[in-house]
């Protein structure tokens, strides 16, 4: 019912115009899921329809600070439809479960509602009605009244103080301070982003159903095992009880890797109520009911000589976190490799404010940090003088600065020239202000990015059906990303079959297992396990036809055969020539399967539960000889409109080193995602506070702005990488995290250019333009 | 006056379906009803408050164009204003036996769908755009576009799309364009002339049979709420959890939806949506067709009225201003009592306009300008598309023989409580050369005409300021010392 079959064959294949084949890992086919999206059949976690399904709607805290002093819920519960009401007195008592770390979580109960409210939206009660309309009515009647504190409204508010030094975050070599001071050129700024919201277009939620001691939970997720982990331990039920269904996900960007609090009362009422419920966020609730980006601070201090060679770095930054959640953004990431530099310091304070706790927003900590030091060295760069991207080159990292190794793959030279060429860099005028077209200044900027290749271990089945047919199923999802697409490739190159006859089953954490969609690892994770497990079927299927007295080799005696466009054949051409089908049969087989799993092979059960259901096993990626990122560089041209103070983007060309691409189409489809959101992130993204009630204000799409298509100029992107053996089984490094860092500066640097205002304060506004 | 029939029901087509619905709350969505009491769920829901495009659906009507489909927000569209259309949604689409449907299959090609939950609500704005125009260019696109959002995929690939629909397949093959002859006999067959009003109490709705009717109704229902495109009035609902019954539906009314020239004057109907205006407008007063483009998306323009614009009086409403500054005038009507008023006199105070109970705005009249006179409106926003305006400025300038002013009408939005005209500022020019000089002069009268506030749009230094380089633009681009100020693509403003 809920499993989704992927079939290649109902799309179009997509176009091969570099040669390769579309259908081949590295070729271009077309999202095999695109058809199912574009005629609306695909169905989306919180679409299933069940029976006796209940609604329920979340009531939030209209204060940042204080104490529930009352919750009367008498009118809410006379209301008419209203199966229950639920507030911290009434609701099932959970306990606390472990963090995405796994670590063992204090022995102490668990409410999803709140009593202590430390900020605004919190959840403090919810109400569960037969249908929706009749919960949202009654949700307007239950009374809350509040004692309420002071509260710190961001890292702007007078009462947030230093916060807490992250000692874990520290990074130094050399004296940074000593050759700072003896520096003869020295830059000093301090550069800000603000609190920023995933915003998926399709708002969180989800269905949850008690059968006895087991649940289902149709929820959009970028994490199935990891979260029925979470809702295992808060219910206390076994792992094995816990089915989470995710087949389709609108959008995550981070924001739906973890299992909330209002997951926690949906699966709740459901089990008081013994009837399925359905919980989902309104527009507004989505921006308290998790974290975005956390509002960060940065001061980047660069001491260099007069040729722009950097002798120093001193990085000081501060992100705020939630009053009892623990978030940290690492500022310092690419602080720290960026450039080379002989003498560096970068620490790391976390403020604590009434708001949600944080969490992660694509390229959480590179992306703030990217804004900081790629801001930083193009003042550097206008200070002595040097050509902005020329400053780049002459202090590029040889080596990992920090970890001081060898990069597995850097093309981060190639991104410069190859983005310079095309974007026309050597014409560009030095001088700020001194481009311009009738009201219009013209700027142009460019910045560096990078993120780490995250690894892992994974897990995919792989099954050749009695038809020919082959079954791909993992845990793992597709948020649009394109897992549907390039696991179906990789398993089509690897069998020899023909894409089309590749059926992907995701979104089911009844498949095998897999670790989070997050930092941009599943594809270099998963091709890699189905990779594994396809060859391991591909052996069964060979050494069947080799050595089954049945089978039409038999007499062959070869010691190897030929698997390819669905067909078996012996190396030379010279023996008989079956179908995978007709081989199967002949063998009286109905099914070949394979479990590829590329943890190392002593790994204990347990060794596999803790590496798909938490984070603690991913490999660092300077593990061994090699330092592993992915890396980008941005030219970009604004066109500023001094009366006005408006910005317009108006051309992006941005290089790429992802290393190998499984399939570029949907790479380019994520690089250029990555980099509008860079666009809306400096322009137009920000959580704007009420400072008196602590509240945010814009929480919705009409004012927290995200780019429209009129925004976005023509992009340009160019892949400059290639395939990089420490990274990952296939070759391919991180795609979807690495475009939109370094947009950011890269534009703030293009306005400064054209206006001769630096702007260290993202969003670049109207108002601080003129 | 004929005896009016009522009907208890509403009447309309979904997909190839026809509906008849006798219980409706005045406050039911089309969104809703289509998820939940029809299991469409290709439409899908992301704010419900008309940003981000993932319901829209195309609503067919009768019009004196024929039959005509646009695209529209189901979330903030009510059920109770569907009497006599026809509702298309995504399930609708197909293609010929076999194949999806050209729209889909160039999506699917193009790749202009990662995560998917915008993309049928993209699928049917480029269908509603295909229907109309079988190569549109980047501008049409752009403009079709304008009311959808994405996260993930950066448009271009849709906008790419979009271009190549054609060589997809011939739009006559198309379902619609099939159903054509079929689908307007039905929609002519449901038109009976009947009143249409349902439910009881606390929660009924009326529809109106036509203008007149609808002036009786409102007489003796002083305390409806008047519903034209529902673009504001749908967020009272969805977001603001208010009651609005009785509902009175009036987007559709016979004599409500007429415009017209007349001695130089254009009369709009005050159930003309912003679509419909267009061409005339942006024909006869060529200033106003670039703002119209820049009003919410193209679902909006497609419901909303300039006539709930007025009525609905806010200070950021952005048809107000310019038609301030044309001098137009406002006729309203309480049962068969017409007054017609200057449209500046309407705005009273904040949330306060010159309207009594029972009372509904009939028509706008706006004065095309002279041959001589020079007009222009500016509208800045954070966002270029689909953004509420921070400070918006409209000018009408006379200019005498000798070059001094002759007459001058400056009206501004977000700078005050209401769309406001700056007498003080007007009264500084006039008669005055209108030389740089003079408009550097007359700046100093701003802060007599406005004490504008801050909030997240702008701040009050920001539009006082903005206010004043606005002026200075209209001087800048009428007495030619630089390149006229275009709203195009690549401009900044
Ligand atoms: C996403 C989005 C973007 C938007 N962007 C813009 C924008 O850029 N600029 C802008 O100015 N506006 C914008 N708006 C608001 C704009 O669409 C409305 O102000 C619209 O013009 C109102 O017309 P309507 O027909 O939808 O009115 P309704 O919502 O139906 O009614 C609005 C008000 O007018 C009253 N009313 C309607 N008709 C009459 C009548 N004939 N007599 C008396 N009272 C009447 C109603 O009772 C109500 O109070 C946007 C709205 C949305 C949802
Ligand atoms: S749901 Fe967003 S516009 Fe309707
Ligand atoms: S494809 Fe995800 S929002 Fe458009």
């Amino acid at each position: 019912m809920t499993v989704h079959n992927i079939r290649v064959g109902e799309s179009k294949r997509g176009d091969a115009s570099d040669g390769t084949l579309a259908e081949a890992v590295g070729g271009r086919l077309s999202r095999v899921d695109g058809p199912a999206k574009i005629t609306g059949a695909a169905k989306y976690a919180v679409e299933q329809q069940l029976e006796g399904l209940a609604y329920a709607v979340l009531v939030e805290s209209t204060i940042a600070s204080g104490k529930v002093r009352a919750i009367d819920t008498a009118s809410a519960e006379a209301s008419p439809g209203v199966l229950r009401v639920l507030t911290p007195d009434t609701i099932i008592s959970l306990r606390t479960a472990s963090d995405w770390l796994g670590t063992t979580p204090p022995d102490k109960p668990y409410c999803p509602l709140a009593r202590d409210i430390t900020f605004s939206g919190q959840h403090v009660a919810a109400v569960v009605a037969e249908t929706f309309e009749q919960a949202v009515a009654a949700a307007a009647l239950v009374n809350v009244s509040y004692d309420e504190t002071p509260s710190i409204v961001d890292l702007s508010d007078g009462k947030a103080g230093d916060g807490i030094a992250i000692d874990a975050m520290t990074k130094e070599w050399g004296d940074a301070p000593a050759a700072f001071a003896a520096a003869p050129v020295r830059i000093c700024a301090a550069y800000n982003t603000p609190r920023e919201y995933q915003a998926p277009m399709e708002p969180h939620g989800l269905i949850a159903r008690w059968e006895g001691d087991r649940l289902t939970v149709w929820e959009p997720s970028q994490w199935l095992d990891g979260m029925a982990r979470t809702y295992a331990e808060w219910f206390e039920v076994p792992f094995e009880n816990v089915r989470l269904v995710s087949p389709y996900i609108g959008g995550g960007f981070g924001s739906k890797a973890l299992a909330l609090s209002h997951g926690a009362v949906a699966a709740s009422a459901a089990k008081m109520i013994g009837r399925p419920v359905k919980l989902v966020m309104t527009r507004p609730q989505t921006f308290t009911g998790y974290g975005g980006r956390a509002a960060t601070r940065q001061t980047v201090t660069i001491g260099a000589d007069r040729d722009g060679v950097i002798q120093s770095i001193v990085h000081r930054g501060v992100n705020e976190t939630s009053i009892d959640g623990m978030w940290v953004e690492p500022l310092g990431s690419v602080t720290s490799i960026m450039y080379a530099t002989p003498n560096f310091s970068s620490k790391q304070n976390v403020v604590r404010v009434n708001s949600v706790v944080p969490g992660a927003m694509r390229a959480p900590g590179e992306n703030p940090s990217a804004f900081g030091i790629e801001s930083a060295i193009d003042e550097l760069a206008y200070e002595v003088g040097i050509d902005p991207l020329e400053i780049r080159l002459r202090n590029y990292a040889e080596q990992d600065p920090h970890a001081k190794k060898a990069w597995s793959t850097r093309q981060l030279r190639e991104a410069f020239a190859a983005g310079a060429e095309r974007f026309g860099w050597s014409r560009r005028s030095p001088k700020p202000r001194s481009m311009r077209d009738g009201n219009q200044l013209i700027g142009w900027g460019v910045a560096a990015g990078t993120y780490p290749v995250r690894r892992a271990y994974g897990e995919a089945v792989v099954r050749i059906l009695a038809d020919g047919s082959v079954e791909v199923e993992s845990s793992s999802i597709d948020m649009g990303q394109g897992t549907y697409t390039i696991l179906a490739q990789t398993a089509a190159e690897t069998l020899g079959v023909p894409a089309d006859d590749v059926v992907v089953k995701l979104g089911d954490s009844r498949f095998a297992r897999a670790g989070v969609s997050g930092g941009s690892r599943l594809a270099g994770v998963m091709t890699g396990a189905v990779h594994k497990a396809a060859t391991s079927a591909l052996d069964q299927l060979v050494g069947l036809a080799i050595s089954d007295p049945r089978s039409p080799f038999h007499a062959l005696q070869a010691n190897t055969l030929v698997v390819a466009n669905g067909r078996i054949g012996s190396p030379r051409g010279d023996g008989p020539d079956v179908s995978i089908a007709e081989l199967l049969k002949s063998v009286g087989r109905d099914r070949i399967e394979a479990t590829g799993d590329t943890m190392p092979a002593n790994s204990t059960a347990e060794d596999r539960y803790k590496n798909y259901t938490t984070i603690a096993m991913a490999l660092p990626h300077t593990e061994g000889d090699y330092s592993r990122y992915s890396w980008c560089a941005h030219f970009i041209e604004v066109r500023v409109d001094e009366d006005f103070g408006t910005v317009r983007v108006s051309r992006v060309v941005s290089a790429l080193d992802s290393g190998r691409l499984y399939n570029p189409k949907l790479a380019e489809s994520q690089w250029k995602g990555g980099i509008i959101m860079g666009i809306g992130q400096a322009l137009l993204e920000e959580g704007i506070m009420d400072r008196r009630h602590g509240r945010i204000v814009n929480n919705n799409l009409a004012d927290y702005l995200v780019p429209t298509n009129a925004d976005i100029p023509d992009i340009e992107v160019i892949s400059v990488g290639i395939p990089d053996p420490h990274s990952s089984a296939l070759g391919g490094k991180g795609v979807g995290e690495l475009g939109i860092v370094g947009v950011a500066p890269a534009i703030a640097n293009a306005v400064f250019h054209a206006t001769g205002k630096r702007v260290r304060d993202l969003p670049i506004t109207l108002e601080k333009l003129i | 006056m004929a005896k009016i029939k009522i009907r208890n029901e509403i009447h309309f087509i979904l997909n190839g379906r026809d509906v008849v619905l006798s219980s409706v709350a005045p406050d039911a969505t089309l969104l809703d009803w289509l998820r939940l009491d029809r299991s469409l769920r290709g439409t899908k829901e992301g704010c419900a408050e008309g940003d981000c495009g993932a319901c829209t659906v195309l609503v067919g009507k009768l019009s004196a164009a024929g039959l005509v489909y646009e695209s529209v927000n189901a979330c903030i569209r009510f059920l109770g204003s569907l009497d006599g259309a026809h509702v298309v949604t995504v399930e609708h689409l197909r293609g010929q036996p076999g194949q999806l449907h050209p729209v889909q299959q160039a999506m699917v090609d193009f790749h202009g769908s990662q995560c998917g939950f915008c993309t049928p609500g993209f699928v049917m704005s480029l269908y509603g755009l295909w229907m109309r125009s079988l190569e549109p260019s980047d501008a049409a696109i752009e403009k079709a576009l304008q009311g959808n959002l994405c996260r993930c995929t950066g448009y271009e690939a849709i906008v790419r799309a979009a271009h190549a629909i054609s060589s997809y397949g011939k739009a006559a093959k198309d379902p619609l364009a099939a159903e054509r002859k079929a689908i307007t006999a039905r929609l002519e067959a449901l038109r009976d002339g009947a009143r249409v009003e349902i439910g009881s109490a606390e929660a009924r709705l009326i529809v109106p049979a036509n203008v007149d009717d609808f002036a009786n109704v409102l007489e003796q229902e002083p305390g409806a709420t008047i519903v034209a495109g529902s673009t504001d009035v749908g967020l009272w609902v969805t977001k603001h959890m208010r009651d609005i019954s009785p509902a009175v539906f009036i987007g559709n009314l016979d004599g409500l939806c007429t415009i017209a020239e007349d001695k130089g004057v254009i009369s709009i109907g005050a159930g003309v949506t912003y679509t419909e205006a267009f061409s005339t407008l942006s024909k006869r007063i060529p200033a106003l067709g670039p703002l119209f483009d820049r009003i919410g998306g193209e679902q909006v323009r497609n419901m909303g009225t300039i006539g709930g614009n007025i009525a609905n009086g806010s200070p950021i409403g952005d048809t107000p201003p310019p038609l301030i500054a044309l001098g137009a005038r406002l006729t309203l009507r309480k049962g068969k009592k017409r007054r017609t008023i200057p449209l500046e006199t309407f705005f009273i105070a904040y949330g306060k306009q010159d309207r009594q109970p029972g009372e509904f705005v009939e028509a706008v009249h706006v004065p095309v300008p002279a041959k001589g006179e020079k007009f222009a409106v500016y509208k800045i926003t954070k966002r270029r598309d689909e953004d509420i305006t921070a400070a918006l400025g409209a000018f009408l300038l006379t200019l005498a023989k000798d070059g001094t002013v002759a007459d001058v009408r400056i009206a501004y939005g977000g700078m005050a409580a209401t769309p406001k005209r700056a007498s003080f500022v007007e009264r500084a020019l006039l008669g005055k050369p209108w030389t740089e000089e003079t408009v550097e002069t007359a700046m100093a009268q701003y802060a007599r005409d406005f004490t504008p506030l801050t909030d997240m749009r702008a701040s009050a230094e920001y539009r006082a300021l903005a206010a004043k380089n606005l002026l200075l633009r209209f001087f800048v681009e009428t007495s030619g010392t630089r390149a006229p100020f275009q709203v195009s693509r690549n401009e900044a403003a």
